[in-house]
């Protein structure tokens, strides 16, 4: 004996969603159910989601009840399952059970792929560029405030970081760059030598190295190096409330910890940048030397015309660019670490490669520059 | 005690990541007490606690740590006023990149204008306090859990701050260690005149040292009183989490 008005209980049948809404509580169920039914078997499809979103409240017993249809309908057409991604609703169906199925993520048929695409460019400016500028500014502001002002610095620090992230760096730097103008200059010498063009080794090794491959191969050894450590460095401390610590004790963890790293890495980086140059043509030089008949005198001479001013200075800005992608990029990772054993390992590896990344696309948008 | 709260939580609701973690807590503590928060694991009392420090962020009138909402303190009160604070953290905390003295020296240093000789001194006499001074030049790295709890709560008083907060001082702790590290707690707060607010849900700590208990379930406050008004009112979340522990 139900009467119409005692049900405070609605079931909705919408593209293969039976979506319920109002109370289900031991006092509804037995009508809901009928009327579930009802739905069910009028229904064509192979397999319908029942979702429990819309509900205001639901008791034990109807929980019980939804579970039991569920199991009812497992073997049979169409195939129920029951979904809800309301978090107290998910709660109660736990209690009496397995964990339920959240409904599929957005309805794919119906959102346009530009929609989707624009969507998700919004959650990425929501979720990391948001984020990431408004760090990088607070870096920005700190390392030019801390430039000036003394008595806040953390004694010691930047020598350490010079240390770690230039000095330690310059074997691996010096060594890949000598390597990369071998290797270029080898490649080149072939096609020099059939155009008879070979004292063109010089002004080639030179101009690639200086204003493209030695602030490129540094920033990316940087990258890899530093970038790494830095948000590993900082995950780990915001893991053990370290900089929850600094915080209580009136210290701001980005002055404390991250400005002595970009000053490092801003007075550091050109240096490297410059070793790298050398190295490189040095490279370059050997196989003039051994390859295409240009000795090291003939070299440096020829080199003195090619080498532009302009080359220099732009790689040394491009080294500064990179320096500070490389520190607000494994600091705003490591800011971004999630509780849990894995975090630190991944906020790492993400740093890396978006530093990395950053670092080729900075590269090319400052080349469209400079050569325009 | 009244008109001594030096620290007053009104309505306080908080969300991470849109969860409700903390829902309508209200309570206060009083000067020269030992409040203790309490609950189960995943009760929000770390949470509470960083809503206590300005770790995250509150509405302005939900909280009152002597009389400021720390969220909203303006950047030029910041170090005046977490230096009248000291927090003892639940693993410690103390920066693995420095040696302990030089972890205690560093508040010494951002806060005060007192020079190298006089802050070294200062530095052992808090060690010494938590008879730790063996410790001065070590690493975190190198001390077990409770001299670890140890080192950090002498940093947390390197400032002789007003209120003392500690987040689960006994987690870890075999209970030798833990009955002592309450002693020790208790002996400063007395020696140093501090307030003192302690998650802990440690039922033999509680008994030690509780002034108050402020009891939290799944986000919200059941409970504020003293350990016996607990046990005796009709709140059986209280009254069951004191029996089961007596069971034990
Ligand atoms: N940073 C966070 N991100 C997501 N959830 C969190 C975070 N911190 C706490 N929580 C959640 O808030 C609830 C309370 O956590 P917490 O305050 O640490 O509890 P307690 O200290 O009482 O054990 C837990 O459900 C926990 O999962
Ligand atoms: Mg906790």
């Amino acid at each position: 004996m139900k009467s119409s008005e005692e049900i405070k209980f609605e079931a909705k049948l919408d593209a293969g969603v039976l979506e319920l809404k109002g109370r289900l509580t031991v006092r509804e169920i037995s009508a809901a159910l009928e009327l579930i039914g009802k739905k069910l078997a009028g229904y064509k499809d192979k397999s319908i989601n029942i979702d429990l979103d819309g509900l205001d409240y639901i008791d034990s017993t109807a929980v019980v009840a939804l579970r039991d249809l569920e199991d009812k309908y497992r073997d049979v057409t169409p195939v129920v399952r029951i979904v809800a991604s309301d978090e107290k609703i998910r709660k109660q169906f736990e209690v009496f059970g397995p964990e339920l199925d959240k409904p599929p993520a957005a309805d794919i048929e119906k959102t346009s792929f530009f929609e989707r695409l624009g969507a998700s460019v919004f959650d990425l400016f929501n979720e990391h560029i948001a984020g990431y500028l408004q760090l990088a500014a607070d870096i920005t502001y700190w390392s030019f405030t801390d430039t000036f002002r003394q008595g806040n610095r953390r004694k010691g620090e930047y020598v350490n970081q010079a240390v770690l992230i230039g000095v330690n760096a310059v074997l691996i730097v010096g060594a890949m760059s000598f390597i990369i103008g071998l290797v270029l200059a080898l490649q080149s010498a072939a096609q020099l030598r059939s155009f008879g063009a070979n004292i063109y080794i010089v002004d080639l090794t030179v101009i690639a190295m200086m204003s493209e491959m030695g602030p490129l191969i540094t920033a990316i050894m940087v990258a890899g190096r530093s970038g790494s450590s830095i948000a590993a460095e900082i995950a780990t401390m915001k893991v053990t409330s370290e900089t929850d610590a600094l915080r209580t004790m009136g210290l701001n963890p980005v002055r404390f910890v991250i400005v002595p790293k970009m000053h490092a890495a801003l007075t550091t980086l050109p240096f490297l940048t410059i070793i790298a140059d050398i190295m490189g043509i040095a490279g370059g030089m050997i196989i003039g030397a051994t390859a295409l008949g240009i000795s090291p005198q003939v070299f440096i001479h020829r080199m003195e015309e090619a080498v532009v001013m302009k080359d220099i200075v732009f790689g040394i800005i491009k080294s500064l660019v990179f320096a500070y992608i490389i520190v607000t990029t494994g600091s705003y990772f490591g800011f971004r670490v999630q509780r849990g054993a894995e975090g630190v390992g991944k906020v790492t590896t993400m740093a890396v490669v978006v530093a990395i990344s950053l670092v080729i696309v900075a590269d090319s948008v400052m080349g469209l520059i400079f050569y325009n | 005690m009244a008109g001594n709260e030096i620290i007053k939580v009104d309505r306080l609701t908080a969300r991470i990541d849109n969860q409700l973690i903390l829902s309508d807590v209200s309570f206060h503590a009083s000067a020269g007490d030992v409040t203790v928060i309490l609950g189960s694991s995943g009760s929000g009392k770390t949470t509470l606690l960083k809503h206590l420090l300005g770790l995250y962020p509150s509405d302005k009138n939900a909280i009152s740590v002597l009389g400021k909402n720390p969220w909203h303190l303006p950047q030029n009160e910041e170090k005046a006023f977490y230096s009248r604070l000291g927090v003892l953290y639940q693993n410690g905390a103390l920066l693995n990149s420095l040696t302990v003295g030089e972890n205690l020296a560093l508040p010494l240093q951002q806060h005060t204008d007192i020079k190298g000789g006089l802050i070294e001194k200062a530095v052992r006499l808090k060690l010494q306090m938590v008879n730790m001074q063996e410790a001065y030049n070590k690493y975190p790295s190198q001390l077990s859990g409770g001299m670890l709890k140890r080192a950090a709560l002498a940093r947390a008083i390197i400032m002789d701050p007003q209120v003392l907060f500690c987040d689960e001082p006994g987690a870890g702790l075999d209970p030798v260690s833990l009955s002592a590290l309450d002693e020790l707690i208790l002996h400063l707060q007395k020696l140093l005149g501090m307030t003192v607010v302690m998650v802990t849900h440690e039922v033999p700590s509680i008994m030690r040292t509780a002034d108050k208990i402020v009891f939290l379930r799944n986000g919200k406050l059941t409970f504020e009183g003293t350990v016996r008004e607990g046990i005796e009112s009709g709140n059986t979340y209280v009254r069951e989490f004191f029996d089961r522990a007596k069971g034990n």
